[in-house]
């Protein structure tokens, strides 16, 4: 444990800030491991309930504490009241489980899930009193490993990180640990990690590093403990990823191309695992999770054997196709139908087509009806404007659409009943390996117009709409493709003051506009440049598995406005993904 | 029918809201494989209730649940299975059958502080003295004066501070650490708050316990 004097000033501090249950930890299933011999922080870098809802931390945290020698506490950035009173009473950011300071331990591990939480990423080094720059870092302090999805263009952060973990970390992260265990002094740790194929260490120049895939997915058995949130989380339920990788082949979309082959995890697995998890959590909604679970080959087994089992639990299957079939399959899955979400991402055939949004219109109000039908009484349906090639057209689409939703819902409810329509229009924010990776971001200009004009358009009962703040989606597109300058802009910015920048009410875009001018650019500039095809990209050294050439053949496609089928119903695509150890693996094959 | 719970908060846990509280047990009925009937009406919601919101930070070793659950296991049977499943510094230490919707009247709390020697014996007999002891207490709505001496009785030296007496009525309540100031404000003396811990509850005469009808869950 932390010594009584760091304990009695956390305690003292937590006396005086907002939430303090984001700081104690103690929740069940919590791993408690003080006689450790290799410590390992795993940090989110955003409040304790985003970073407790995320699901690779929680497979990462049980697999780390399974390892006898191992020990994984977890830590969160502290918000910015509690940030403030721990500099002034100089406490250093902590371990939830034993409050001893992050950095004493071997590894602080970063998952990077959004570039928003950049600034975090240095807020949390520096309450940690680690060195920000890896450079300056010394015998004694922890290697800094920074994963997840943002991690693949790693150059906005490599001067502050000392190892860039690329994909899948089950298996790489214990090996990680064997050569923690293994070797003491930070310098042969650094050798010994540079020698695996998977991470980056930008100390070492930009060489080639391979994206690993978790190849035991579909046999390893799902995560049974997971630690139960306070009840501040964002996402309080047990949940089961059923399946990893997508397919479809969405031109926008970082996770269909970074997680690819597809893997689907058996259907016994799955539901035991997801009754286990309920018993020892005590949650009583369980999520069978995916980048697309109405494809998973296994989903209609799981639910009537979950079902059988418990009757009136609360199942959610997010991400699910735009048809009726996955309409009919969440509503067998509940007993109460309250809201479901379709994401049809846009309204016209042309633009879907561009985006590779293999849905017709016919499919969107049939699943829209289905949903109706079954009694569902709030219908979200979520779009991107600012696409690539976007007209006006576009933007009329998600109106008529919105209002043929209210017709249909009428139609079912009548014209005073109770349901809602949810408009949700998000800016489409180009990233990395993908096939608009090439592509600008519509100006902050053109997008705002948009949005006025959904605003006024998309106004009447029954109807709402939300959309996002352009400022937060340009800083997003600027810093999410930048390059080895924009980790400079990212620590001008954080020293002038910025954190939690996810946070609207914490956001200050003048401390980013001032950083990128001081660095002799722009947030407008870096966001809507379009790239080259033959320009080299900063992250060209990072090998996700699919070949550049295929997402240029697809970006091409795109200015074609064809679609590209899903190799699994329509026949390989050549994008170089199964080319490695792993193949796509369904349930029924 | 429902069952009445004595529980303590300690450490950590101490820093749980009572919202947080209410919902960590109700987890904890669900790991024991019990259910929380809900109420009745459009928007049901779990029959339990935590009696005297505990500020974010004091310590209790009275806390008051009632609770109803399907079933109707015997209170003991619902203390033994929720012992098992309650996180570290939450822990059950009685129940009984509900005789009815507690009404809490007074609260009794042990109260650490740092303070020269002799300064709680004076401040305590300035206290009784006074007959009023106003101290402002602030929040996001504004400040405002509250007497604590219309609450505040029964103040006694212990060791490592004091014990009070608070009673909660329709008006209102004083916090323990506003006793504090004001035992401050009377002898002119610094006395700094270390540690608070609610160690008694007192329920007046009850209302009749009925299943019938709707209760919120007391947040």
């Amino acid at each position: 444990m932390g010594t009584p004097l760091l304990e009695a000033k956390i305690e003292s501090v937590l006396a005086e800030v907002q939430r303090p249950s984001r700081y104690i930890g103690g929740e069940v299933n919590e791993v408690r491991k003080p006689d450790a011999t290799v410590r390992v922080a795993l940090c989110y870098p955003d409040a304790y309930e985003i970073g407790i809802s995320n699901q690779a931390l929680q497979i990462l945290y049980a697999l780390i504490n399974d390892r006898s020698e191992a020990s994984a506490e977890r830590v969160y950035t502290p918000f910015p009241d509690m940030a403030d009173a721990m500099r002034r009473d100089e406490i250093p950011l902590f371990t939830l489980e034993t409050w001893r300071p992050v950095r004493e331990c071997d590894l602080l591990g970063l998952t990077l899930q959004a570039e928003l939480t950049y600034s975090n990423v240095l807020e949390t080094l520096d309450l940690a009193g680690i060195p920000l720059r890896a450079v300056d870092r010394v015998e004694g302090d922890p290697i800094v490993l920074a994963g997840g999805p943002s991690a693949s263009n790693p150059e906005p952060l490599a001067p502050f990180v000392d190892a860039f973990f690329m994909g899948e970390a089950e298996e790489g992260l214990l090996a990680i640990v064997d050569v923690l265990s293994a070797h003491a002094g930070r310098a042969e740790r650094l050798e010994a990690l540079a020698a695996l194929p998977y991470l980056y260490l930008p100390a070492r120049g930009r060489r080639p590093v391979e994206r690993l895939v978790y190849a035991s997915f579909d046999v390893a058995t799902a995560p049974r403990r997971t630690v139960v949130p306070y009840a501040s989380a964002i996402f309080a339920r047990a949940s089961v990823e059923v399946m990893r990788g997508c397919t479809r082949g969405c031109r926008f979309c970082h996770a269909g191309t970074w997680y690819r082959p597809v893997r689907e995890r058996p259907v016994e697995d799955v539901v035991k695992a997801g009754l286990e998890q309920l018993g020892c959590t005590g949650y009583d909604e369980l999520s069978l999770t995916s980048l697309a679970t109405s494809d998973y080959s296994g989903i209609e087994r799981a639910i009537s054997e979950i079902k059988a089992i418990r009757p009136e639990l609360h199942l959610s299957l997010p991400s699910n196709r735009v048809d009726t079939g996955p309409v009919a399959m969440n509503a067998a899955a509940n007993s109460r139908q309250g809201s479901i979400t379709l994401a049809p991402e846009a309204a016209t055939q042309r633009m879907r087509d561009i985006i590779c949004k293999t849905i017709t219109d016919e499919m969107i109000t049939t699943a829209i009806e289905a949903a109706f039908v079954a009694g569902y009484t709030s219908i979200k349906l979520y779009f991107m404007i600012g696409l690539p090639s976007e007209t006006f057209a576009e933007i009329q689409g998600i109106v008529d659409l919105a209002f043929r939703a209210r017709e249909i819902g009428r139609a079912h409810a009548g014209a005073n009943g109770r349901f809602t329509v949810h408009v949700s229009a998000s800016s489409f924010v180009p990233k990395p390996h993908t096939p608009f990776q090439w592509e600008g971001m519509a100006s902050p200009e053109q997008l705002k117009i948009k949005q006025s004009y959904l605003r006024r358009a998309i106004n009447g009962r029954q109807l709402r709409l939300s959309l996002h703040d352009v400022r937060t989606s340009m800083l997003e597109g600027a810093i999410g493709r930048g390059d080895v300058v924009t980790a400079d802009v990212i620590e001008t910015a954080w020293r002038a003051g910025a954190r939690f920048d996810a946070w609207t009410e914490h956001h200050d875009e003048y401390l980013w506009r001032t950083a990128f001018e001081q660095h002799g650019r722009s947030i407008v500039g870096e966001a809507t440049r379009e790239r080259d095809a033959l320009e080299p990209l900063p992250w060209d050294h990072v090998r996700s598995g699919v070949t550049k050439e295929f997402l240029l053949d697809e970006w091409w496609a795109s200015q074609a406005e064809r679609a590209t089928g899903d190799c699994r119903w329509d026949g390989c695509t050549d994008c170089g993904a199964c080319e490695g150890p792993v193949r796509n693996r369904l349930v029924a094959s | 029918m429902k069952t009445e719970l004595r529980f303590a908060v300690a450490g950590r846990a101490r820093f749980l809201s009572h919202l947080e509280c209410v919902d960590v047990l109700l987890a904890a009925f669900r790991r024991a494989g019990m259910t929380v009937a809900l109420s009745e009406g459009m928007r049901p919601k779990p029959v339990i209730s935590l009696a005297a919101a505990r500020a974010v930070g004091v310590a209790s070793e009275d806390e008051l649940a009632t609770v109803r659950v399907v079933g109707d296991p015997a209170p003991e049977v619902v203390a033994d299975r929720l012992k098992a499943t309650l996180p570290n510094g939450i822990e059950i230490r009685s129940s009984r059958l509900s005789p009815g919707t507690p009404r809490v009247v007074s609260a009794r709390y042990r109260v650490l502080v740092d303070a020269a020697p002799g300064v709680l014996d004076a401040g305590i007999a300035a206290f009784s003295a006074a007959g009023c002891a106003p101290v402002e207490r602030r929040s996001p709505k504004g400040t405002k004066l509250v007497d604590v001496a219309q609450y505040a009785s029964a103040i006694e030296v212990v060791d490592g501070g004091f014990e009070v007496e608070v009673a909660i009525v329709q008006e209102g309540t004083a916090r323990p650490e506003e006793v504090a100031r004001a035992l401050t404000a009377l002898t002119g003396a610094e006395i700094t708050v270390r540690g608070i811990t609610r160690t008694a509850l007192r329920v007046g005469q009850q209302v009749a316990a009925t299943d019938e009808g709707p209760e919120e869950r007391d947040t």
